[in-house]
């Protein structure tokens, strides 16, 4: 009898030990705060000490593509972690998710947050899957958005033709953007490039190019393909900032002299 | 991976698993709260024999301000690991195996009207591990709970060396009524 109390006994604590977890519904649940992380750091970034002068030099870090490779996240956030005082921001070009789930996308938030300089993401075709847009744009914010940083205009839009529920690239935007500059160097970023001819048609390329090329943008930067790459878009310099997996940091250097990038090996 | 493959893995699961010359009958109703498969869930069941138990679900997660209804289809393969009878109970410690269907066009990832075929991988079929207890009364009613991982997370903690699969588990609680 006695035995057989302190079997039960046991396998009620082993039962309370196992027995952890949260109370979820499903994965493709949709409960999420709204944390648009984007307007909180765009706020930090804007009330930066903004050198007026003429003479200015400062790095931008790009990241993109993390999906699930976390380990490959952390060591991009640690080397940037560990010279941040080189960096004023991080821009984030997409696929932060697999498919969308709020369980992907708060992760990657989570881990983004660790960032001791404020960083600005735009969507990539992977976060807008089932869900994943209302997800999105509570957890990171609006996707599409401008500002202007040290004689730098930085322009994040979505360009997520197929998974997107808007039509975009919405060009009006982007015309009107880069028509209203007065800043030095123009920069742009977007998940998929511009040239990508599974998505775009040649006119809709020629339309973009034109756009770069008549209002003298800098750099165009983005995402999607895995490795990352640099080339020529127009008479933009396009680099591909490649995925987190490769263990590669892109770095963006502005100064009065102009842009220029490089690939920091992790 | 669409319903007819779902179907054809509830097949499988209970040629491979169960005792062939027993009936497919069911032999008792379930009730789930949580667990990834349904806010509510209502099941169908049969207790095959000491060890395997084979459970099938219909749940529904409710309409909120940023989505529809979500209603969902699940197969649970309950196998028995260790049991122990006192008096008129018996309790069970359960491993698991969960295949989770979610009906709906979205879903269809490698389906997309936008998309070439097979752009996406399928997201409408999601696996599960899970392990649970399971309290039984008179052999007449039950009530279970049980913690599990989807494949998203088994993935990806196995991937990653900074993932902790038990920052991923959910709990699920339910009961059952057992009828011949």
């Amino acid at each position: 009898m006695i035995y057989n109390k302190r079997m039960i006994y046991r396998l009620l604590i082993l039962l309370t030990f196992i027995a952890c977890g949260k109370l979820e519904y499903s994965p493709y649940q949709v409960e999420v705060d709204n944390f648009n992380s984007n307007k909180v750091n765009l706020n930090k970034i804007l009330n930066l000490r903004n050198n007026l002068g003429k003479s200015y030099n400062y790095k931008v870090a790009v990241i993109s593509d993390t999906h699930d490779y976390y380990d490959g996240l952390d060591k991009q956030i640690d080397y940037i972690n560990a010279n941040s005082l080189q960096y004023d921001f991080v821009i984030v070009t997409g696929d932060l998710s697999n498919v969308g789930l709020v369980s992907e996308l708060t992760l990657s938030k989570d881990k983004l947050d660790r960032l001791k300089i404020p960083y600005l993401t735009t969507s990539g075709n992977h976060d807008l899957l089932i869900d994943g847009e209302k997800i999105f744009f509570r957890i990171f914010g609006n996707d599409t958005f401008a500002f202007e940083h040290q004689q730098t205009k930085f322009i994040l839009f979505n360009n997520n033709n197929w998974e997107s529920s808007k039509n975009v690239p919405d060009l009006n935007f982007l015309e009107n953007e880069l028509r209203n500059n007065s800043m030095e160097n123009l920069i742009l970023f977007s998940h998929v490039a511009p040239d990508d001819p599974d998505r775009f048609n040649e006119k809709q390329i020629d339309n973009l190019r034109y756009l770069v090329n008549t209002y003298g943008v800098s750099y165009y930067v983005n995402g999607h393909n895995h490795n990352y790459a640099d080339g020529k878009f127009g008479n933009a310099i396009q680099v591909t900032a490649g995925s987190s997996s490769k263990l590669v940091l892109l770095e963006l250097e502005i100064s009065s002299l102009g842009v220029k990038h490089e690939f920091i090996k992790l | 991976m669409n319903l007819l493959s779902f179907s054809l893995l509830l097949v499988v699961s209970t040629s491979v698993f169960a005792d062939k010359n027993k009936s497919y009958k069911g032999n008792e109703i379930a009730i789930q709260y949580a667990g990834d498969i349904g806010k509510y869930s209502i099941g169908y069941g049969k207790r095959f024999n000491d060890i395997y138990t084979l459970r099938l679900f219909y749940g529904i997660v409710p309409s909120n301000k940023l989505q529809n209804k979500i209603e969902t289809y699940s197969i649970k393969n309950n196998f028995s690991i260790f049991y122990y009878d006192y008096k008129k109970l018996r309790y069970s410690l359960y491993l698991g195996l969960g295949l989770n269907h979610v009906p709906g066009d979205k879903y269809k990832t490698n389906e997309l009207a936008e998309t070439p075929d097979d752009y996406y991988r399928q997201s409408s079929l999601r696996g599960s591990l899970y392990i649970g207890h399971e309290i039984e009364y008179n052999k007449i009613s039950s009530i279970y709970f049980e913690s599990s991982i989807n494949d998203v997370w088994i993935i990806n903690s196995i991937n990653n060396d900074t993932i902790d699969y038990k920052d991923h588990v959910t709990l699920g609680v339910g009961v059952t009524y057992k009828f011949e």
